[in-house]
C-alpha cells in the first residue's frame, strides 16, 4: 500500500537533494542520474 | 611499514611538492611568505624530485584550521592533518637540509598559506561546476567531500558508493583506480565524521 506521507516527505528530501547536488556539478544529465539512482530506494521504501 | 611524521602532534606544519614544477611553485610561495624552512627532505622519482618541507607551527594560542599544504598537479590541496612519509630509520625521503635556528611559522606567513589554499579551492570549485576534470591529487579530498555530503542523505554504505563511483567515474581524470573502495573507505570515515 501506498504511504502518503512517506511520498510526500520523499518528494521534498528529493527536492532538498537535488539542490545539494547543485553544490557539486552544474551537469544536469550527471545530476539526474545522481538524483535518480538516490531516489530509487526511498519510493521502494514508500511503497512500503 | 615506513616510518611518517603525523604533522599535527609533531608540532609541524608541512608542505609537500610532487613535480619539478610543483616544487618550484612550492619555493615560490614559501619566498613569497618568507618562510626559512626547519628540515627539507627529497625523494628522486621517475617524474621527478620530490619535496617534503617542514615549519614549526607559530606560537601557540593560534588557531591552525589546516597543517599540511600538498602542491600536487598544479593545484594546491591543503588538509587539517596528513602524515609525511619522512627520511629516518629506511624512510623513502633523503635529508636534503636542516636549519636548526629556523624561527616557527609566523601567523602571517599562516595566513598567507590559507589565503593561497582558500584561492585554489575556490577556482578547483569554479572549474568543477564549468565540468572540469579532477586532476589527479585532489580526486581522493573530492571523493571524500562527496561522501561527507551523501552521508547527510543515506544511511545505506551501498547505495553511497554507488553515488560516489557515478560522480568521481564523471569527474575524476583518471578515474580512481579503485572506486568502489574508495567510496566504501571514505563513507566509513564520513559517518564518523572524520
Amino acid at each position: 500500500m501506498p504511504n502518503p506521507q512517506r511520498r510526500i516527505w520523499v518528494q521534498m528530501n528529493a527536492e532538498s537533494f537535488a539542490q545539494g547536488l547543485g553544490n557539486w556539478t552544474d551537469d544536469a544529465q550527471l545530476a539526474q542520474q545522481l538524483l535518480t539512482l538516490w531516489l530509487q530506494p526511498q519510493v521502494e521504501g514508500a511503497r512500503s | 611499514m615506513e616510518p611518517a611524521v603525523t604533522l599535527r602532534t609533531s608540532g609541524l606544519v608541512g608542505f609537500e611538492a610532487d613535480s619539478a614544477e610543483d616544487v618550484l611553485r612550492l619555493q615560490a610561495a614559501l619566498g613569497e611568505a618568507d618562510v626559512t624552512p626547519w628540515v627539507v627532505e627529497y625523494r628522486d622519482t621517475p617524474e621527478g624530485r620530490r619535496l617534503h618541507v617542514y615549519v614549526r607551527q607559530p606560537l601557540p594560542g593560534l588557531e591552525l584550521p589546516k597543517v599540511s599544504y600538498r602542491f600536487e598537479g598544479g593545484q594546491l590541496i591543503a588538509a587539517a592533518n596528513n602524515y609525511y612519509r619522512c627520511a629516518y630509520d629506511g624512510g623513502p625521503y633523503q635529508l636534503l637540509t636542516v636549519n636548526a635556528d629556523a624561527q616557527p611559522m609566523t601567523a602571517e606567513a599562516y595566513d598567507y598559506f590559507q589565503r593561497l589554499a582558500a584561492t585554489a579551492e575556490r577556482r578547483q570549485r569554479a572549474d568543477l561546476r564549468a565540468g572540469e576534470p579532477l586532476a589527479e591529487g585532489s580526486r581522493r579530498n573530492t571523493v571524500f567531500r562527496f561522501a561527507c555530503f551523501l552521508s547527510r542523505w543515506t544511511d545505506d554504505e551501498e547505495l553511497a558508493a554507488d553515488l560516489a563511483d557515478v560522480y568521481q567515474q564523471a569527474y575524476c581524470d583518471p578515474a580512481h583506480p579503485v572506486p568502489v573502495g574508495c567510496a566504501a573507505g571514505t563513507w566509513g570515515l564520513a559517518r564518523c565524521g572524520v
